[in-house]
């Protein structure tokens, strides 16, 4: 009886514990809120032009909830070009590319190798403020709208994403096990969708306006996406536009996303005393039955 | 019915993830196992990354084992100051366990050594239970040939620091349950288990407990383990999936009660035949994937700022 009593003590405690914590993230998620609003409301977005030639767009979507129903999510890209009246000829269409990208992390990729019978990790390579998640999206193919330099400089397409080693590592690496790796990294990103490359996915509706969207998947790494969308003629770019795609966690998840890592102990005694009370509800439920 | 895991970043079904959970708690209740060593191959399988579910394993162990620990209390079953002892060896084993899950982790041989580590211990354990249990089976009237209360001096007897269990009616050194104890709380917090396949045996062969109150006070010493196993993973790794977590929490004690009515229909060697082949089972699993060529042979892990 006495140890049914501390018990209860203990999961008082730990429920008190829990509110005073509840609140604490309430108050966390109204500030997150706050600067989301700010995001959305303030010139998040801009655009730099060149030679008459502008870029105006937007994203259905800024802020996704990411919630307990979270199953992905739909952006679409719109918006439209202006040209100058008068245009030097054989200059060729327009093409509008978009790049969505997350988040940058380290990256570690690994080869297993076959040693002694069994498959183990054996060799890798450690990228540098790798995007997590990046997709293009284009009117045509990337080799007709302009240079491979051109690309590079702009990260467009997989093939020029930045992926690269920290300097003092690159040295000890060959290039051919430096490029093997990456190509594995790109393959994997494709893998779990969070690689997407979809050349002549946005299309013009008319003269000047485009159109593009894409498919977020469940398993997107969660945090700001970069949309970035250039204007090419000519293998060069005419006009930029820059705006933001915001997850923002919502509801249960964000407050156990939020504890689980500003407040672990918590979070793991919340953990526990959930399996106790579970546990303990069960093995009531038993005894009842069995009267 | 689908539910996205905050820690997993993954959208699950619900039913699903509490019909895994209940399949597991049919099986623990059945065979009297906290259903770890199931559990967490399975998250795996399912596509969690081996972190979160070994993180979440030792959390939905702690329910299992804590609705059995009640039942055993009640039946008087549970020797507390053997279970403490034991329990004091499960801290220092489980706190070296999650430096070495994180070290391991850093270095990127975590994947291989859970699987080692399973096919090792429940390739032993497994083999063991089905020979013993073939045996039993096949010689049903002859007296069993190890009998748990033969007191002889054994290296166990010599050993100093000897304490009395009173409950277990057991006058020894408390070194081997000290030691007994920190192994399982190696393995409880590196394969996310209970290690109630390792204790349970410790217990009744080395240390010549009865075997009822084995249970009891293996399933508490479990219990406390694994919650402080579940509460270093939640600080140290963030590999703790609170969502995940409950749906296997509420399935597994439904499956718990339908498998301890279907076990008690069951002998006692033939529940121990079907718990090896089943131990062998997943045992087998695990080691055909260290063998065959993988699907993929590069793999990626990302450390961004505090993830």
């Amino acid at each position: 009886m006495r140890g049914r009593l501390a018990l209860a003590c203990v999961v008082a405690g730990l429920a008190a514990g829990w509110q005073g914590g509840v609140s604490a993230v309430a108050a966390g998620a109204r500030d997150e809120s706050a600067k989301l609003a700010d995001l959305s409301s303030a010139p998040a977005a801009s655009a730099r032009t060149q030679g008459g030639y502008d870029l105006e767009a937007d994203v259905s979507t800024r802020i996704i909830p990411v919630g307990a129903d979270f199953s992905g999510a739909h952006v679409v890209i719109f918006g439209s070009v202006n040209t100058p009246r008068q245009v030097a000829p054989g200059l060729g269409p327009l093409d509008v590319v978009a790049v969505i990208q997350g988040q940058q992390a380290n990256l570690t990729v690994r080869k297993k190798e076959r040693r002694v019978g069994v498959w183990l990790n054996t060799r890798n390579v450690e990228f540098e403020q790798v995007p997590r998640y990046y997709a293009m999206l284009s009117t045509r193919p990337l080799a007709a709208i302009a240079s491979k330099a051109m690309l590079d400089e702009n990260g467009i397409g997989f093939a020029h994403i930045p992926i690269s080693t920290a300097l003092s590592e690159a040295a000890g690496i060959g290039a051919n096990r430096l490029s093997e790796f990456r190509d594995a990294a790109v393959a994997l990103g494709v893998r779990d969708k969070h690689y997407v490359e979809r050349p002549g996915s946005i299309e013009f509706l008319g003269r000047s306006l485009f159109r593009g969207d894409i498919e977020l998947p469940a398993n997107v790494p969660v945090g700001v996406l970069d949309v970035r969308l250039l204007l090419f003629r000519g293998g060069a770019v005419m006009a930029r536009y820059d705006t933001k795609v915001a997850f923002a966690r919502a509801g249960v998840e964000h407050v156990a996303y939020r504890y689980a890592h500003e407040r672990p102990l918590l979070y793991g005694l919340a953990t526990i005393a959930i399996g106790c009370v579970i546990g303990a509800l069960s093995s009531a439920l038993v005894t009842l039955r069995r009267r | 019915m689908v539910v996205y895991l905050p820690i997993a970043e993954m959208t699950v079904n619900v039913l699903l993830y509490m019909g895994m959970g209940a399949a597991v708690g049919f099986l623990s209740g059945m065979f009297g196992v906290g259903g770890g060593f199931l559990i967490t191959p399975l998250l795996m399988v399912a596509g969690v990354s081996p972190a979160v579910a070994v993180g979440t394993g030792a959390a939905q162990v702690v329910a299992s084992s804590f609705s059995g620990t009640v039942a055993q209390f009640r039946r008087n079953n549970v020797d507390f100051k053997m279970g403490f002892v034991l329990f004091i060896g499960g801290l220092v084993g489980a706190v070296v366990g999650v430096q070495v899950v994180r070290a391991l982790r850093s270095i990127g041989q975590f994947d291989f050594v859970v699987a080692v580590s399973y096919v090792v211990f429940l390739g032993t354990i497994g083999g063991i239970m089905l020979i013993e249990s073939i045996h039993a089976l096949r010689n049903l009237s002859q007296v069993p040939a190890v009998n748990p209360r033969r007191r002889d001096r054994t290296m166990i007897q010599a050993l100093p620091w000897k304490m009395r269990f009173p409950r277990s009616k057991l006058y020894i050194s408390a070194l081997p349950p000290l030691l007994i104890g920190a192994t399982v709380g190696l393995l409880s917090s590196i394969m996310g288990v209970g290690g109630g396949f390792v204790m349970v045996p410790a217990l009744i062969y080395l240390l010549k407990m009865p075997t009822n109150i084995v249970i009891g006070t293996s399933l508490f010493q479990i219990g406390c383990v694994t919650a402080v196993s579940t509460l270093l993973h939640s600080v140290n790794n963030h590999n703790v999936d609170i969502v995940l977590a409950t749906l296997l929490m509420l399935g597994a004690v439904v499956g718990a009660e339908l498998g301890a009515s279907a076990g008690q229909r069951l002998r006692g060697e033939q529940l121990r035949f079907l718990l090896a082949a089943l131990v062998l089972m997943v045992c087998a699993r695990m080691a055909v994937d260290l063998v065959v060529r993988p699907d993929n042979v590069y793999s990626v892990s990302a450390q961004l700022g505090g993830v």
